[in-house]
């Protein structure tokens, strides 16, 4: 028995394109809401990836303020130990017991006034803060280990001086879900520098934004 | 029976396609859903990070609403190694956006005071 009769057929034809054009419009659909979830989830994870890359410029800004305070701290403890030294040369030179030659510390002493020759302390209070912070931060963003995410690496790209202070270019990654963030910040270091009172008691002197940075980043604004 | 045949077939295609139309529609509703989120966690994200106070929120690491919005939960955490003479320099933020009971974001971000 034939299920299709001669000269029949003819709806089917019509539901053959019906057929087709509702496969074309879901396939169409279903493409559309596959490359627009995955966008949307990019995005979550861009921004998300953003925050982490960023995070790591924050931690290395907190290593900078902490290298910062151990400089400082140990500077003081350096240039007030030549300051009492110098002093206690001095009157050792005044009363004959020490000759100027064999101080350890003349280069600190003027020859003539035997005086504390205060310029040459603020130079070497400098001179020891710039090479100790150096030594000290670039070591332990060398050594960077994240508190927050192993994945992040941070990194110095370069550095600059200028008069009294230091800029370090930090740069920051964060890769997750196949997104790579990167975020970049310059930290300027103002050194700080000594001021004296008289020849016994100096002075640190710190600037108000000792550790700062440079950009302000503002990722959504409404 | 050609009848029969043509339901048969459109039952078998259109079935399927309805299938195809609901997922497109709640797999769109649900990205919106998170890119709306995202939203929401990076304006809350950016008050906490330029604000020097923590917005007055806790920094104890438990998690807890968000004052103003109920669909948001945080968490303040110190970054102990951090710690400079008992002062913390960097905290560890965790925003959740909860949606029906159920957390359908989470970001993570820092926030240094100084």
């Amino acid at each position: 028995m034939r299920v299709i009769k001669k000269n029949d057929g003819g709806i089917l034809i019509l539901l053959v394109y019906v057929i087709v054009i509702v496969l074309l419009l879901s396939v169409t659909v279903m493409a559309n809401t596959v490359m627009s979830y995955k966008m949307r989830l990019s995005n979550c994870t861009y921004m998300s990836n953003a925050y982490m890359s960023d995070g790591g410029l924050d931690e290395a800004n907190a290593l900078a303020i902490l290298s910062y305070e151990e400089t400082s701290s140990d500077t003081v403890d350096y240039i007030t130990e030549i300051v009492e030294g110098s002093i206690l040369s001095i009157e050792r030179i005044k009363t004959g017991e020490q000759s100027y030659i064999l101080s350890p510390y003349r280069q600190y002493i003027h020859p003539l006034h035997l005086t504390l020759k205060r310029n040459e302390v603020k130079n070497e209070f400098e001179r020891h803060f710039i090479q100790l912070f150096r030594n000290g931060f670039t070591g332990s963003i060398h050594d960077f280990e994240s508190r927050i995410d192993g994945s992040i690496n941070v990194a110095i790209s370069g550095t600059s001086s200028a008069s009294g202070k230091c800029v370090y270019h930090i740069e920051s990654t964060y890769s997750e879900k196949g997104i790579t963030r990167k975020n970049g910040v310059n930290l300027i270091i103002t050194y700080p520098h000594v001021s004296f009172q008289d020849d016994n008691n100096i002075e640190i002197v710190h600037q108000d934004d000792s550790v700062s940075r440079n950009n302000w980043r503002v990722i959504y604004a409404q | 029976m050609e009848l029969i045949i043509t339901i048969a077939i459109l039952l078998i295609i259109i079935v399927p396609a309805l299938n195809m139309i609901y997922f497109s529609a709640t797999t769109n509703l649900a990205a919106q859903a998170a890119l709306d989120a995202s939203i929401d966690l990076q304006r809350v994200m950016e008050g906490i990070k330029g604000c020097d106070d923590l917005l007055g929120l806790h920094k104890d690491g438990n998690e807890r609403f968000l004052p103003t919005d109920n669909s948001i939960r945080y968490a303040i955490e110190p970054v102990s190694f951090y710690d400079m003479d008992h002062v913390t320099l960097l905290y560890q933020i965790q925003l959740f956006k909860i949606m029906d009971d159920e957390i359908i974001l989470n970001m993570t971000g820092t926030t240094i005071t100084e």
